[in-house]
């Protein structure tokens, strides 16, 4: 597995903070403040999810 | 030297300015509307609440990546017979997928697409994303509505709080006597009043009073009659 392997993550996170950004706030500036702190948060979120699993099985293995 | 005639002090120099023009009623918006057209086209609910950037954001957001699903898939992952569970997402999405699934109805894969999970993946989070935009559009529907409320209720107080106005001026230039137009329509609604009292086909007597008494708008009881029944 490479980090090229990784390349379809973006495309759906940047997505999921799009949508879930732009759902229920009105105006461009508060769209694009959420839409940029959904993102990050989903980006720490899926980083910090893999070095878990990363980590456990380098425990368990 | 002669002197300039005086302007009598009761006639206006100027006309009174017109009025600043009334916004117009604002209609109100269906969530179930609201929710069909998201659900048939994505975004197309925001453009009916009245956000149309924000409708063609949701539009090219969950369209594209359906779009992208559909294509590293080869057009085959709407299928509720092969991929029931994705097909749930799939219904959120109603329009795209049904074009999706008629129109790759005949279409069978040759050979392995290198990301066809990739793609059944996006597909269905496209479908779950819309739900989300649908959900938005009834959010926007409610804000509408208590818009449109606001705003319905300020125009018909203007609109009261002009009549009065209006109302209150003629019946002071009424009082001046120098309104005959009002006096002349006050004055044709007693000779009404009166008819209607007496009957419309009686004719009324010579010499007898027209004067009616002035409407009370409360309907209370005449107690002008009954005041020897008073104690005193």
């Amino acid at each position: 597995m490479s980090w090229m392997d990784l390349l379809w993550l973006p495309p759906v996170m940047v997505a999921i903070a799009v949508v879930l950004g732009a759902a229920g706030r009105r105006g461009f500036r508060p769209i694009v403040r959420s839409i940029w702190s959904t993102f990050l948060t989903l980006t720490f979120g899926v980083i910090a999810v893999g070095v878990a699993i990363h980590l456990v099985a380098r425990i368990f293995a | 030297m002669d002197a300039a005639p005086a302007t009598p002090s009761t006639l206006p120099t100027t006309p009174p300015a017109p009025p600043a023009p009334l916004p117009p009623a604002m209609g109100r918006r269906s969530g179930f509307v609201a929710a069909a057209l998201g659900w048939t086209i994505p975004g197309l609910g925001q453009v009916y609440v009245g956000r149309p950037l924000k409708g063609l954001l949701m539009l090219v957001t969950i369209g594209g990546l359906f779009a992208l699903g559909l294509f590293l898939t080869g057009f085959t992952c709407v299928d509720p017979y092969s991929y029931g569970l994705e097909f749930v997402a799939h219904m959120w999405i109603g329009g795209p997928t049904a074009a999706a699934y008629w129109l790759s109805r005949d279409i069978v894969l040759v050979e392995a697409q290198p990301y066809f999970e990739v793609g059944r993946l996006y597909a269905a989070v496209a479908g779950l994303l819309n739900l989300v935009a649908i959900c938005d559009a009834l959010g926007g529907v409610i804000e509408h509505n208590e818009a449109a409320t606001e705003r319905n209720a300020a125009r018909a107080a203007e609109l009261w709080n002009r009549e009065a106005a209006a109302l209150a001026a003629v019946e002071e230039s009424t009082d001046a006597g120098d309104d005959l137009i009002a006096f002349d329509t006050q004055t044709s609604l007693h000779e009404h009043q009166a008819e209607a009292e007496r009957g419309p086909d009686q004719p009324q007597a010579p010499g007898a009073p027209t004067e009616t008494p002035p409407h009370d708008p409360f309907g209370s009881p005449d107690v002008s009659s009954n005041e020897g029944d008073l104690p005193r």
